[in-house]
Formats: structure tokens, C-alpha cells, sequence
């Protein structure tokens, strides 16, 4: 007898690890495709190799026509529908992993009749994206009018194994990593009362293996889920038996402000959901007995998980972002300055916030007066600037100061914007200096797009503020766009702007918005970028024959020298000692502060490595500018580093960062005429960097002197002179 | 000019790194090598005798005056004949001649080739050992050609010492270059007790900080003394101790190889091996190992190089190496413990009837202080996934790795203590061969054969390469199927009491029957007949190892 053939595309991960001893066990060979080497094949399991992604991979794999396919890789949804035919007609039967988070919220049990997001769904904003919920339903939809009827359509829940632990968004980076490290693991209290239903990997793959093959399971769908279910709070505490978890309570707003996936949050995780899986165990056999409990079987994928933690993904992001709500230093000087219970404090938010829906009414009143005199105070300024609120990021408050001086000193006087971000949560004991220097010498009204009407020009810039970072809201996005602005009179201006990358997709912009941006930055009335790359970019977006924008030089750029060391000097850090060789490094690694101890060696040893984190207070704006002026050699991976490296004539050399957008960097050194050389990769050697060539400084500022020009001259005309 | 053929340069960097510098060279063309190299080469004293004969009479005299090893080298036609009588007289006086011999490579005197003799017998009183050289043509060539003439040169020169043979196959566009080669063959240091005392503090030092691997292949049963003396070196060291079942130690750090390299594929690797111990079949511990330096542990001095990666030898009794390395009892077991906790997660799988699962079961339920015999190969491979009880003791024909013998031998074993029980696990095609040792009148009822009867030799259908290539076409003669049918009839005939199962459930219900610790449970011997198919036999196979 010639055993049956199962293909798994993408086969290696929690439920995949599972599923092939279930096939095998039924009797079935087993491929796998996946992308990893290291993988041992057997006697009837072999390992394929290669990235089913990849068409013709997948097209070569296929030909040798299987019973049956499991597909678990994620597809966009015009991928898949390029795929579909070929994935159906190789095989009998084409089992389609979907999600039980397509379907809507429901007050009973899901079943598979049960209604779903992308048919319900009111909200056109999310309806608009391909998020993983919508996509999966899109998919599904795609299956069920395709002319081949040999599909199976299979929705686990959320599904925990031997290295996957869920906690409501969260997963084992965070929430068994924290516990494990003794941290609190940050959570929206809104959430645990909430019910989820998670499901054991081993029980999906017997329900799986149980489908393969199955006649009666062509043309249908399956939730393969258990029926069991519990609310967040009830599994916080299985992770508390095992691992020690420890909840930190935040209000859900809060939450969202570190977490970047909001609809995930909004439409699964803070629904109810219980399953209703009659329809699988009886077309497999199964009962609901025979299913794993999910106490049972979180101590045992744990236990097994304890014997040699390995995170597959470390989360650090968020991790770090938790931290600032965690550390214990940070939240002592916190409990003094609000020693309010956290729960009690919670609790009156909550009632706040009923009494506040009562008297909404009358404010509605009172807000309109109140825009109303805002218009017509903006309408007495020149203009306002937009740019990030980085306030954790030295070079962007430079990058403000700088333009703000650069404007006053012109005469203009302009308002800056502080946007809102998760950066508002830590305290003074973190970013104070940062915003003792930003109030001194930045300003800032608040971001409210009533309040915001009838300045006479809008300026957007400098930094990265066209680049989409993530999962960042549509809206928070096109702030930067000027999508808010109603005048149409207004002057809307760029200075500096910048994508940190050389393409739009890098930008992390998709190509079906590009048309809606091309007709924002199309009510431009100048614009400027600070990269080349970023000048084509915004040609790509308008779809323009002519280079619409203008390259100009970083504000920062815009100052001397002496500009800054005045201001060191008037600081109360300028009689403080900085080091010979100065450091500034955003991303820190070890070969990093191996090459500073290296170089360091020619200087003394007099080295300082300036590394902002979240966990110290940061030292005063003016003292990192110091350390640029009072050293002899500076190492840093910041554009903004290179700029004072610079500005102040040191000898220098700056690490290529290509995550956080290297376009900048090439275009900077090429416009001051500085050898590429400088821009170095982790493999660089002190001697390497002591036999590069000189910098030619006359060079350098005769080229930063025209440039200095023609970007004042153009930020002049843009506004009009005064 | 010297010669780039790699077989004389690694003997001539071996001649170096071993201190031999006399050399009594006798005209000829196939010891071009050697004698163009060395007489270019200052290290070398070189001494020129026309008659073969007379040269190692000469070299004798060489030796025995100086105390120093000395070659002779000569080249083909009846040169090397001459050197019997005063290789004779070498070894009646244990004095360190090496006769270097040479031969063209293409050359066969079938082929009526001119100059040719056959080398490959010779007296047994002229030489300690006779390195017939292959021609390198690759890494295997290369590392075997070290082996041999380290093989040859530590036996010229310890235990007493005297004349050894090496064979040279020369390429005869003999192809040199003008400067000298730096080229160093890799030296196996040899080490005897008195040695290992002298370099104490070194390889003490070379053991500090390092995580050891001690792979202890088949071995006989350790004695107690053994056993304390290797326990206080691992308290001393970082180590661990890679075994299966044959390797028959019961002391502290044991990992099981087939558990954590062969199922769990660790990639955890020590950082230096010491080897003892003889064959194993336990497969996976060579890719586990790869790479890694390895000093070998010998009784019996040979060289063993079984990884290819051997840098000392130790002339040892095994109890005396451990003990001089002995050193302050302060170990973290680091090593040991690291790899413990990755055999945490090795889980056994449900899995079907097999060899595999019919293993697992009687390894947890075999009773204490009972003896297990396993067939080649496949019951010995699947029992080395489970822990045994350290009071068992289990053992396999690994020595000749024959299936031709286990009922035999475990029949003769079960003969020591009529006390205690005496567990064969054996495969249908090695029961059937080995059948007739049934019969054997001295059969006692304390022995108990499991025969696992899949009716081939599944070990071929094991086997992913030969799957891959013809799978069930394998069946036909490479796996044997369908000779011998039950093992019932004659069971029976020869008064043993006969079980069988062919599925889990049946199995399951008699396998404490089968192992009751009581040995008078049975009035006479048992033999449990367990079928089981290829497809369930695959199935699990690859469950094990996933
Ligand atoms: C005397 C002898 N002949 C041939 C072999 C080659 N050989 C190794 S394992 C094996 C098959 C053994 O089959 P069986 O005893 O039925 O065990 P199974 O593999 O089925 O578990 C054979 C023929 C051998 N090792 N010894």
C-alpha cells in the first residue's frame, strides 16, 4: 500500500510542530517546506527547504501533485488570489488556515455561521486596511467563489504550544520573558474580565489531522478551537501558579499607547469570545473531554518551556516601553509624586469619565467659544511648526531649537506643536532636562486639530516625519500631510522633511495610499526634503514629471557653531567636564563600545559613551552638545551626532544604520564633500579608522556656507519675507 | 628540492615532530622522495648505502649506538627483501628501525609490472607493525595516512620499542618544488603513565576550564575502584559522560547519547573529548562530535582514532589515567547539568506498536538487577533512547556486530547466575539464525526472549537514504522480508513457554507477566513473540526522533 502524501507549507511553527506526529500517526508521509535549514527529515517526514512564499518554489513543490496541502503561511490578499489556482488544482484537498478572529463581536458562542468583521463592520477606516483579520475573511471569500470546491477552511483560536504563551496581546517575549525576569508585565485592566478562548497546538493539529483527508470536510469550515473558555484574568493566574507572572494594571488608553496594533486589541481582544466547536468534533470524531484544559496545558507547555527558555522573539520595543511603567526606581519617585493608589485612581478615571459624558453637553458650548478665540490668537502669529515630538530623542529637539532660532532670528514668530505620544506617560525623572529645555527654548501648544485653525503657515519638519513608523494610525500619520488644516488660503510648508529611506515601501507607505498623499502634499504651497532620495520620493507620491521639492540642509545645519557653544555656555552645565572621545550611540552593541575603548586607547582613555535609555534621567540638552564641541574624536550612529561632529570640526566616524534609515547619512556626508568612508559597519577596526584620510575642514565649510544659503534663501521665500 | 607528494611529507613532518634524524638511504627511484627532501634538508642525517642488506645491518649499528630511532629507505625490485635478516635482528633486540619502503602507485604484479613485490604479508618477528600508506587523494586519505605512520612511529618507539614497516606509494612524475615545505602533519602525542605523571600540571591545566566530553564506547563492566577514581575526575573537571547501554557505566554525569544528539539534536558540544572504550553503535555520536580535539584512552595502547581528531594517546590502565589527573574536587558540573536539563525535554511520543515503543516499555518495567542482551541493530539502537536502571546490566554483540550470535550469547550469559534474570530484545531475522542455540540443554528459566517479529530486517526500511532511494523495493533482498514465519512451533518443541501480541493492548497486558521480578514466577524459559509492521515500525521511528 502506497502511503498518502501531506504537504505542509510552513509546517515548522506551534502548530505545525504538533501536526506532523499527528499526520504521521494517521499513517500519512509528511513534507514540510520551511525556511530554515537544521531541520532532520526521517523515513516518512522530509524537510523541503525554501520559502513557500516564493512562487517558484511553491510551483516546483507542487508538482508533485500531494493528497492533500496545509497552508499556514500569511499571504496579502493579492498574493493569494495570484496563488489560489495552482494551490488548488495540485492537490484533492487544500486546507486553509484563517482565524477565529475574523468573526464579529457575538454575545453567544461563535459558530461557523456566525457573522464576520468584514461583513459587519462599520468602522471604513479599519474596512480600508488588510489587517490579518480582514485579510484572512477576504481569503476565505476568495475560496468559497473559486470554481474548485476542494478546499477546506480551518479557524484556530488563539493557540498556545511549545514556545507560544499568549496573554491577551501580548506573547512569551513579553509576558514569560517579564515573569522570568522578575518584571511586571504591564496590562490594560480593561481586558481582564474580558473571556478568550485559547486552544492547546496538540488539540488543533489531532482536529487538523483528523480533517485531512476527510470527505466530509470538502467545502466546509471549521472552528478548531476548544469550547473551554476563560477571561484573562482567570489565565493571568495560571501564569502566576507557573511562572510568577506579575500584572502591572494600566488603563486600556494607556495600554494603547505602547501597544501598536490597536485593532487587535479593539476587535478580538476586548470582545468576549467563546466557541461553540460541535461541527469539528463531529467531523472528527473528537469529544470535548478528550481536549487538553488549558490549565493542564499551560503548566505542561511551560514546564517543558522552562527547561531551555528560547524567545523567538524578544519584543524589546515593547519590553522597553514597559519597563518605563515597571522599573522600581522610576515608580518609587513616581509614588511620591502621586502616591494616590493605582487602582484607586483607576477607579475615579472611570467615574470621571461618566460624570464627564454628562456634561460633555455643556462643554460642547464652551469648546466651540473657545476655538473660536484660539483662531483668531493663531491668526496673530506667523505660523506654527509640526514636526515629532521626540522628546526622548536628542537630535530632534535640536532639530527644533534650531528652526525655531533660525525663524525668530528672521523675524517670524511661530508656534510649535508637542505631539502626543507614549513618550507623555514617564515622569520628570526621566525626561526632565529634555523638557525643561524644550519649554526654555521650543514652546509648545498642545496637538488638537480645533485649536490648530488659522495660523497664516504651517511648516512640517525637519526629521523623519513622512516616514510611517509601524502600525502608526492613518491619522496620527497624515498629521504630517496637513490633512487637518481646513483653510485653504493657509501657506502648508515643508522644511526638511525626510522618509529616513530611500523608497516608499521601505517609508513603510503602501502603494494604495499613495494617491491620497500625492493630493495632500498637491495643497503644498513649497516644499522642501532633506535627502535627495526624499525629493523623488515626494515626485512618486504627486506622480510629477518635474522635481517638485527643494533639498535643504537640516535646521541643525542652519546654526554655527558659536550659536551653539553660546548657548552651552549660558547653561548650568558649562563648566562640567565632557570627554576626548565622545560617544553617542542610539542602538548600543558590543562592538560598538569596543571600537570606542579601541580608539579611546590614542586619547588617554578618555572616553564617554553617551547612550539614552529609558530606565536613567537624561542629561541636559546642553551637555550633549558639549560633548561634541570639547571632544577630539566622536563615534556615533546618529544622523545628528554627524551633524555636531560636524558643525564643530572633529575628526569622526559614524555607524551605517540601516534599520533606523541610512539614505540620510550618504546624503549628508556627500553634500559636505566627506569621504563615504566615514559611514562604517560594525567590522571597522581602530586602525582602519586611524589611516583614513583627513577631513578637508575649509572644504567642508565653504560647502555648508552655500548650502546655508540657498536653504535660508528658500525657507525666506516659502514664507514671505518679513 | 623537495617532494610535495603527501604521503612522504607527512611522514617526513612526522619524522620530525617524532625526533628522528638518522636515515640510511639506498639507491633506487621510488625513494626519490625521501631521498631528494632529505638530502636538502639540514635536520637530516643522511648516510648512503648501496646494499639493502647491508643498510639495515647498518642501521642496527646506528641505533644501538646512539639510542636514537633510524630509517632505512629503499626502493623496488628485491631492495626490500634484504632487509628481512637485519629487521630480524631488530626485533629480537627491540631496536627502533624504520623501513621505509616504496613502490609506485599505478603498480600491481598481476599486472607483471617490473619492480613489483607483494608487501602486504610479511614475517611476523621483522616488524611491530606494517603501515601499508594509501595514495592521498582526499581529507579521509590524508587523515588515515596520518594515523598510520603516527600508528607506526609511536610503536618504533614505546613498549620496548623496535623495527617497524612503512609502505610509500610514490607518484612518479615525482613532483617537488624549491622550497622547503612547512607543511605539519598532525602529531598524536603518546603518553604512558610515567609521561602522564611528568606533564601532569599541563594537562591538568588543558582539562581546567574546558567542558569535557568523556565518550566511553562498548565496555566490559567497570570495577568499583574504576568507577571511584573516574567519579573523582569528573568532581575535578567539567564532564560529562556520553553512553549508551553497551558503554555499561553507572557513575555520576551520564548523558545518553542517543537522547540528547540523536532525538533532541543538541548542538551543545564539549570542547575536548576523551575517548574510551570500544566500537559502539551508537551512530549519532560522530556528526555530534565532529570537529572536536579528542585524547584517546587505550588499555591496550593502540591507537583508536575513531573521530579522526585524536591528539594524545594515553597508554593507560583507565583507573591509573584518572587518577593522576585527579585534581581539587571543586566541580560545578556545569556541563553535565546544561545538557540534563536539555534531556528534560526529551519526551517519549505516543507512538504505534514497534520496536521503539515494545523498548520503552521494557525498559521501564524490566526489574532491577536483571541482565538484557539486545540484537544488532535495530533493538539495541531503539532500547539506547530510554534509561535503564543501574542495576541492570545490558549488553550487545557489538564486537563483530553479527546478528549471527545474540541467542547464543545470551543463552551463555544467563548460564553465570541461575539467580538472576536474563532479558534478550532480538530481532526475527537474528532469532531465526541463532534459532538452533534454543536447543542448547542447559537452558535455565531464568531467561526471557522478547523477539520482535516484523518479518524482515527493518533496519533497512529504517534507513531514510535506502527509503528514499527504492523504499519498498528494499524488501526483496536487502531487508529480507518474508523467510521465516513464527518463532511458535519451535519454541515450544524445545519446552519454552510461548507468549505472542500483535497489538498494544494485548502487549501491554502481558509485559509484567513477561518481567516479573520473581525469577521462579516461570517453571521454564519464555519467549514473547511481538509482531509488528513496517509502516508502525517507520512511524514511531520517526516520532522518536523528532
Ligand atoms: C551475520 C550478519 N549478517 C548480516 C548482517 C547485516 N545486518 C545488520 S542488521 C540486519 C537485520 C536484522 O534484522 P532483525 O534481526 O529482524 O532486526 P530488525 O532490524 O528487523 O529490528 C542485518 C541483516 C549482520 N550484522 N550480521
Amino acid at each position: 500500500m502506497v502511503k498518502k502524501r501531506i504537504l505542509l507549507l510552513g509546517g515548522t511553527g506551534a502548530m505545525g510542530v504538533y501536526l506532523v506526529p499527528e499526520l504521521l500517526k494517521q499513517g500519512y508521509r509528511v513534507d514540510i517546506t520551511t525556511r530554515s535549514a537544521g531541520y532532520r527529515s526521517g523515513v516518512n517526514v522530509r524537510y523541503i527547504q525554501g520559502n513557500a512564499c516564493d512562487t517558484d518554489f511553491l510551483v516546483q513543490v507542487l508538482a508533485s501533485n500531494y493528497d492533500a496541502v496545509v497552508d499556514f503561511m500569511v499571504y496579502p490578499t493579492t498574493e493569494f488570489s495570484k496563488r489560489i489556482d495552482i494551490l488548488l488544482e495540485s492537490t484533492s484537498q487544500y486546507i486553509f488556515l484563517s482565524t477565529y478572529r475574523v468573526y464579529a463581536d457575538s454575545k453567544g458562542p461563535i459558530r461557523e455561521s456566525s457573522p464576520r468583521l468584514l461583513d459587519v463592520s462599520e468602522d471604513k477606516t479599519y474596512l480600508e486596511t488588510d489587517e490579518y483579520a480582514l485579510q484572512k475573511a477576504r481569503q476565505e471569500d476568495i475560496l468559497r467563489t473559486h470554481a474548485r470546491k476542494n478546499w477546506t477552511i480551518v479557524r484556530p483560536s488563539i493557540t498556545y504550544s511549545k514556545n507560544r504563551f499568549q496573554l491577551g496581546v501580548l506573547e512569551a517575549g513579553v509576558v514569560v520573558r517579564r515573569s522570568l525576569e522578575g518584571k511586571s508585565v504591564v496590562f490594560p485592566m480593561e481586558m481582564l474580565e474580558k473571556t478568550t478562548t485559547m486552544t492547546w497546538a496538540g488539540d488543533v493539529a489531532k482536529m487538523i489531522s483528523r480533517l485531512v483527508l476527510n470527505d466530509s470536510a470538502l467545502q466546509e469550515d471549521f472552528n478548531v478551537v476548544t469550547s473551554e473558555h476563560h477571561t484573562w484574568s482567570e489565565v493571568a493566574r495560571y501564569y502566576s501558579s507557573n511562572i510568577g507572572l506579575k500584572i502591572r494594571h494600566i488603563t486600556l488608553e494607556r495600554f494603547l499607547q505602547i501597544y501598536d496594533n490597536p485593532y487587535q486589541v479593539q476587535y478580538d481582544r476586548m470582545y468576549n469570545r467563546r466557541m461553540d466547536n460541535s461541527k469539528v468534533l463531529a467531523a472528527t470524531g473528537l469529544e470535548q473531554g478528550d481536549l487538553m484544559s488549558l490549565e493542564q496545558g499551560l503548566r505542561r507547555e511551560l514546564q517543558y518551556f522552562l527547561s531551555d527558555p528560547k524567545f523567538s522573539d524578544l519584543h524589546q520595543e515593547l519590553n522597553n516601553r514597559m519597563d518605563v511603567f515597571t522599573d522600581v526606581s522610576v515608580q518609587k519617585i513616581r509614588k511620591k509624586l502621586r502616591p494616590r493608589s493605582r487602582i484607586r485612581e483607576a477607579r475615579s478615571k472611570i467615574r470621571i469619565r461618566n460624570r464627564l459624558k454628562d456634561i460633555k453637553q455643556k462643554t460642547r458650548i464652551r469648546t466651540r467659544l473657545k476655538v473660536l478665540a484660539a483662531t483668531r490668537q493663531n491668526a496673530q502669529k506667523d505660523g506654527v511648526i509640526l514636526t515629532m515630538n521626540s522628546i526622548f530623542n536628542y537630535g530632534n529637539v535640536a532639530q527644533r531649537y534650531a528652526l525655531q532660532t533660525v525663524l525668530k532670528e528672521y523675524g517670524y514668530t511661530f508656534d510649535n506643536v508637542n505631539m502626543p505620544g507614549w513618550y507623555d506617560a514617564v515622569g520628570d525623572e526621566i525626561f526632565g532636562e529634555m523638557r525643561h529645555f524644550v519649554a526654555k527654548y521650543i514652546g509648545g501648544v498642545p496637538y488638537d486639530p480645533d485649536m490648530l485653525q488659522g495660523y497664516g503657515a504651517y511648516i512640517v519638519g525637519s526629521d523623519q516625519v513622512w516616514r510611517k513608523w509601524g502600525d502608526v494610525d492613518w491619522e496620527v500619520y497624515t498629521r504630517y500631510f496637513f490633512a487637518f488644516i481646513k483653510d485653504s488660503q493657509a501657506k502648508r510648508i515643508s522644511y526638511a522633511a525626510s522618509f529616513g529611506v530611500d523608497s516608499l515601501s521601505e517609508a513603510g507607505i503602501d502603494s494604495s495610499k499613495v494617491d491620497e498623499l500625492g493630493e495632500l502634499l498637491g495643497r503644498f504651497t513649497a516644499i522642501s526634503v532633506r535627502e535627495k532620495s526624499g525629493a523623488q520620493l515626494v515626485d512618486e507620491l504627486m506622480s510629477a514629471k518635474v522635481s517638485r521639492s527643494s533639498v535643504v540642509l537640516d535646521p541643525t545645519l542652519l546654526l554655527t557653531s558659536k550659536n551653539y557653544s553660546d548657548l552651552i555656555d549660558e547653561s548650568k552645565v558649562s563648566d562640567t567636564r565632557t570627554a576626548r572621545v565622545f560617544c553617542y550611540v542610539i542602538d548600543q552593541t558590543d562592538e560598538k563600545k569596543r571600537l570606542v575603548q579601541e580608539v579611546a586607547k590614542d586619547y588617554g582613555h578618555d572616553f564617554y559613551i553617551l547612550h539614552p535609555r529609558f530606565d536613567r534621567e537624561y542629561e541636559p540638552v546642553e551637555w550633549w552638545l558639549k560633548g561634541f564641541r570639547d571632544s577630539d574624536f566622536v563615534i556615533t550612529d546618529s544622523f545628528h551626532g554627524t551633524v555636531f561632529a560636524i558643525i564643530n570640526h572633529k575628526n569622526f566616524v559614524v555607524f551605517n544604520n540601516s534599520m533606523r534609515g541610512s539614505a540620510r547619512f550618504e546624503t549628508l556626508l556627500d553634500s559636505m564633500g566627506i569621504s563615504k568612508s566615514r559611514l562604517v559597519h560594525s567590522d571597522v577596526t581602530a586602525s582602519a579608522i586611524k589611516s583614513m584620510q583627513l577631513i578637508d575642514w575649509a572644504e567642508v565649510d565653504a560647502r555648508l556656507e552655500a548650502l546655508r544659503g540657498t536653504s535660508l534663501e528658500w525657507l525666506q521665500s516659502a514664507l514671505g519675507k518679513k | 628540492m623537495y617532494t610535495t607528494d603527501k604521503s612522504a611529507q607527512i611522514v617526513l613532518s612526522l619524522l620530525k615532530q617524532y625526533g628522528i634524524r638518522k636515515i640510511v638511504v639506498s639507491p633506487g627511484t621510488t625513494n626519490v622522495p625521501i631521498a631528494m627532501t632529505v638530502q636538502n634538508d639540514p635536520w637530516f642525517e643522511v648516510y648512503s648505502v648501496v646494499d639493502e642488506r647491508s643498510a639495515a645491518y647498518f642501521a642496527t649499528g646506528l641505533a644501538y649506538e646512539s639510542g636514537e630511532p633510524v630509517v632505512i629507505s629503499c626502493t623496488g625490485a628485491t631492495a626490500s627483501r634484504n632487509y628481512l635478516s637485519g629487521l630480524t635482528e631488530a626485533y629480537y633486540r627491540n631496536l627502533p628501525i624504520i623501513a621505509l619502503t616504496s613502490q609506485h602507485h599505478v603498480a600491481d604484479r598481476r599486472d607483471l609490472t617490473p619492480q613489483v613485490t607483494d608487501r602486504s604479508v610479511s614475517q611476523n618477528d621483522i616488524k611491530k607493525v606494517s603501515a601499508m600508506l594509501p595514495v592521498v587523494k582526499d581529507t579521509e586519505d590524508f587523515e588515515r595516512c596520518e594515523t598510520l605512520v603516527n600508528d607506526a612511529l609511536i610503536k618504533a618507539t614505546t613498549r620496548g620499542g623496535g623495527p617497524v614497516h612503512i609502505n610509500l606509494l610514490v607518484d612518479s612524475s615525482y613532483p617537488f618544488t624549491q622550497q622547503p615545505s612547512d607543511f605539519i602533519a598532525r602529531k598524536i602525542q603518546y603518553y604512558d603513565d610515567e609521561l602522564i605523571s611528568h606533564c601532569m600540571k599541563d594537562l591538568k591545566n588543558e582539562l581546567k576550564d574546558k567542558k569535557i566530553g568523556v565518550f566511553i564506547g562498548s565496555h566490559r563492566k567497570f570495577t568499583s575502584d574504576e568507577l571511584k577514581s573516574i567519579e573523582q575526575f569528573a568532581d575535578s573537571y567539567d564532564v560529562a559522560f556520553f553512553t549508551d547501554h553497551t558503554s555499561n557505566y553507572k557513575g555520576k554525569n551520564q548523558v545518553l547519547i542517543a537522547q540528547i544528539f540523536g532525538a533532541l539534536r543538541s548542538t551543545n558540544k564539549p570542547d575536548l573529548v576523551i575517548d574510551m572504550g570500544g566500537i559502539t553503535g551508537d551512530y549519532d555520536i560522530n556528526s555530534a562530535l565532529e570537529g572536536i580535539d579528542v585524547w584517546r584512552l587505550s588499555e591496550d595502547g593502540e591507537i583508536h582514532n575513531r573521530f579522526h581528531r585524536m591528539t594524545k594517546l594515553f597508554d593507560s590502565k583507565e583507573r591509573r589515567f584518572f587518577e593522576i589527573l585527579v585534581g581539587r574536587k571543586n566541580s560545578k558540573h556545569s556541563y553535565f547539568k546544561s545538557l540534563a536539563t536539555e534531556a528534560d525535554r526529551f519526551i517519549v511520543p505516543e507512538m504505534p506498536l514497534s520496536n521503539t515503543y515494545i523498548s520503552g516499555r521494557l525498559a521501564a518495567t524490566i526489574p532491577a538487577n536483571s541482565n538484557l542482551h539486545m540484537s544488532i541493530l535495530n533493538s539495541l539502537r531503539n532500547m539506547n533512547f530510554y534509561p535503564l536502571d543501574k542495576s541492570i546490566d545490558a549488553s550487545c554483540n557489538v564486537g563483530g556486530f553479527g546478528i549471527d550470535g545474540p541467542v547464543s550469547t545470551l543463552i551463555g550469559q544467563s548460564m553465570v547466575h541461575e539467580d538472576k534474570l536474563y532479558f534478550g530484545l532480538i530481532g526475527d531475522l537474528a532469532f531465526f539464525y541463532d534459532m538452533n542455540a534454543l536447543g542448547i540443554r542447559h537452558v535455565g528459566s531464568n531467561l526471557r526472549m522478547l523477539v520482535v517479529n516484523n518479518n524482515q530486517g527493518v533496519e533497512f526500511r529504517l534507513n531514510s537514504i535506502l527509503e528514499g532511494h527504492w523504499g519498498e523495493k528494499t524488501n526483496d533482498l536487502i531487508a529480507a522480508t518474508g523467510h521465516n514465519g513464527s518463532v511458535k512451533a519451535w519454541a515450544e518443541s524445545v519446552g519454552f513457554r510461548y507468549l505472542s501480541a500483535d497489538n498494544i493492548d494485548t502487549f501491554d497486558q502481558q509485559i509484567d507477566e513477561f518481567c516479573s521480578p520473581d525469577v521462579g514466577s516461570f517453571d521454564r524459559p519464555v519467549i514473547f513473540e511481538v509482531f509488528t509492521n513496517t509502516d508502525d515500525e517507520q512511524t514511531a521511528h520517526d516520532l522518536i526522533r523528532m
